[in-house]
C-alpha cells in the first residue's frame, strides 16, 4: 500500500500546529507562522552544526571542567578526571552518570547525527525507519547532556569559603556548553523527512 | 467528556506522509503508519491546564528566593538558592554559563507557565485570547530550550561532590522546586497545542 506524502499532495505542513496548508502558502493559514515543505537548507545547516559541536568537543574535553582551589593549591579537573573522582570515591552510580551524561551522550549524538545526515543525503531509504527512531531518541536525551555545567554552577555557588576553599570555572565549561548546545541546533535543523523523499514509490 | 466527531487532516512531521484523524476521540494516541511517530494526543480541558500552571508558578517564585542546599565547613556556612547560584557565576566572571543556568533551567520554564496561562485562561471563558499567534509561536520556540529537570537533578549530583568537604543539607527550596517540576510536566503534557485554534469543547 503506497501512503500519499505531503509533496505529493501539494501541501505543506506547519511545524508549530500541524495544519496542512496549500503548497503556494509561505505562511500557515491556522496559526502564522512561517512555513516551508522541508526545513530550509536543512542538511547544509545540519552538517556546520554537527562539526562545530565536533570540534567545540575538545577543548571541553582537554581542558578543566572546573578548578578547585584548596588552602591556596589550584586543582583542575577535566571531565574524565571528575570521573575518576566519583569511581575512587565509591561513588560509582554518579561516576557513571556523569561519564554517560557527559562523554558518552555527545559522542553518540555526534555520530547519530552523521549516520542522520548520511541516509537523507544519499537517500539510503531503507534506513530511513532506523534513522527516524534514532532522530527521536536524540532529540530526547541532548538535554541531558548538560548536566554537568549545572553541578559546576552549583560547585561555584556552594563552594566559596575565601582562603580555605573556593571553585572557579574551567575553560572546558563554556566550550562544552557550546558543543552541547551546537548539537541540540544541529537536531532542530535536521529535518527526518528528507530520509523518506527519495522511497521509490 | 463528549465532542462532536472532527476529521482533521494533517501530515506526519516525521515522515511527510498525509494522514487523516478524528480530533474528538479523546481516548486514543494516533501513530504514523508508516514512521511510528506520534501524530495526534488528545489534550485535556484548558481549566486542568490552568490549574497546574498556576500551581506551579505559585511555587516558582518562592523557589528563587529559597535556600535549595546549605554547606557547613570548619565555621562558615554557604547556603545558596537557585538564582543565588547565577549571581555567583555572574560574580565570578562567566556570564555566558550564567545566562545558560539562568536561561534554560529557570526563565524559560517560567515563561512557557505564563505563556499558557495567557493563552488559556481568556479561552477558558470563550475569549479569544490577544496576539494569540504570538503567543503560540513563542510558546513553541522556547519548549525545546526548557531544562528545569536538569537543573533539579544536578542538585542530588553535586551534593555528593560536595560531600567530602563539609556537612552538608538539603533545604525546602530543593523540595519546592521538585514540586514545581511536577506541576510543569503535567501542564506541558496535558495542553494539546491544537486546541488553541479547535478546542471550543475544552472550555468550562
Ligand atoms: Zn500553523
Ligand atoms: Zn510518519
Amino acid at each position: 500500500m503506497h501512503l500519499l506524502t505531503d509533496i505529493e499532495a501539494g501541501k505543506t505542513l506547519c511545524l508549530e500546529c500541524e495544519w496542512l496548508s496549500d503548497e503556494d502558502e509561505r505562511t500557515c493559514t491556522q496559526c502564522g507562522a512561517r512555513i516551508h515543505q522541508r526545513k530550509p537548507f536543512s542538511l547544509l545547516r545540519t552538517w556546520s552544526y554537527t562539526i562545530a559541536a565536533l570540534l567545540f568537543l575538545i577543548p571541553a574535553n582537554l581542558l578543566p571542567m572546573m578548578v578547585i582551589t584548596k588552602l591556596g593549591i589550584d586543582e583542575g579537573n577535566t571531565i574524565l578526571e571528575g570521573v575518576i573522582y566519583f569511581v575512587r570515591h565509591g561513588e560509582m552510580s554518579i561516576g557513571i552518570i556523569i561519564f554517560i551524561a557527559s562523554i558518552i551522550v555527545p559522542l553518540f549524538k555526534i555520530a547519530a547525527l552523521f549516520f542522520l545526515l548520511l541516509v537523507a543525503q544519499l537517500g539510503i531509504t531503507d534506513q530511513a525507519k532506523n534513522g527516524v527512531r534514532l532522530f527521536r531518541l536524540i532529540e530526547r536525551i541532548g538535554k541531558w547532556s548538560l548536566l554537568d555545567i549545572f553541578v559546576v554552577a552549583i560547585m561555584i555557588a556552594m563552594v566559596q569559603f575565601q582562603n580555605l576553599a573556593s571553585v572557579k570555572a574551567g575553560g572546558a565549561a563554556f566550550a562544552f556548553g557550546v558543543a552541547v548546545f551546537l548539537t541540540m541546533m544541529a537536531t532542530e535543523a535536521f529535518d527526518p523527512r528528507l530520509m523518506f523523499d527519495k522511497e521509490k514509490t | 467528556m463528549k465532542r462532536e466527531p472532527f476529521l482533521y487532516q494533517s501530515a506526519c512531521k516525521e515522515c511527510g506522509v498525509v494522514l487523516s484523524y478524528d480530533k474528538s476521540d479523546t481516548y486514543h494516541h494516533y501513530y504514523c503508519p508508516r514512521c511510528g511517530a506520534l501524530v495526534y494526543a488528545s489534550g485535556e480541558r484548558f481549566i486542568r491546564v490552568i490549574i497546574m500552571a498556576l500551581s506551579a508558578l505559585i511555587a516558582f517564585f518562592p523557589t528563587l528566593f529559597m535556600p535549595i542546599l546549605t554547606l557547613e565547613m570548619a565555621d562558615q556556612t554557604v547556603s545558596t538558592t537557585l538564582l543565588g547560584v547565577v549571581r555567583q557565576i555572574f560574580n565570578e566572571g562567566n556570564p555566558a554559563i550564567g545566562l545558560m543556568v539562568g536561561m534554560t533551567g529557570m526563565m524559560i520554564p517560567l515563561l512557557m507557565m505564563t505563556l499558557l496561562l495567557l493563552m488559556l485562561i481568556p479561552l477558558h471563558f470563550r475569549q479569544r485570547p490577544l496576539h494569540l499567534r504570538a503567543l503560540f509561536q513563542i510558546y513553541s520556540s522556547l519548549r525545546r530550550w526548557g531544562m528545569a529537570e536538569v537543573y533539579l537533578i544536578s542538585i542530588p549530583v553535586s551534593m555528593i561532590k560536595l560531600d567530602t568537604m563539609g556537612d552538608l543539607s538539603i533545604d525546602p527550596g530543593f523540595y519546592l522546586f521538585f514540586y514545581f517540576l511536577i506541576c510543569f510536566y503535567i501542564a506541558v503534557l496535558w495542553f494539546n497545542p491544537d486546541d488553541l485554534w479547535h478546542g471550543d469543547a475544552l472550555a468550562h
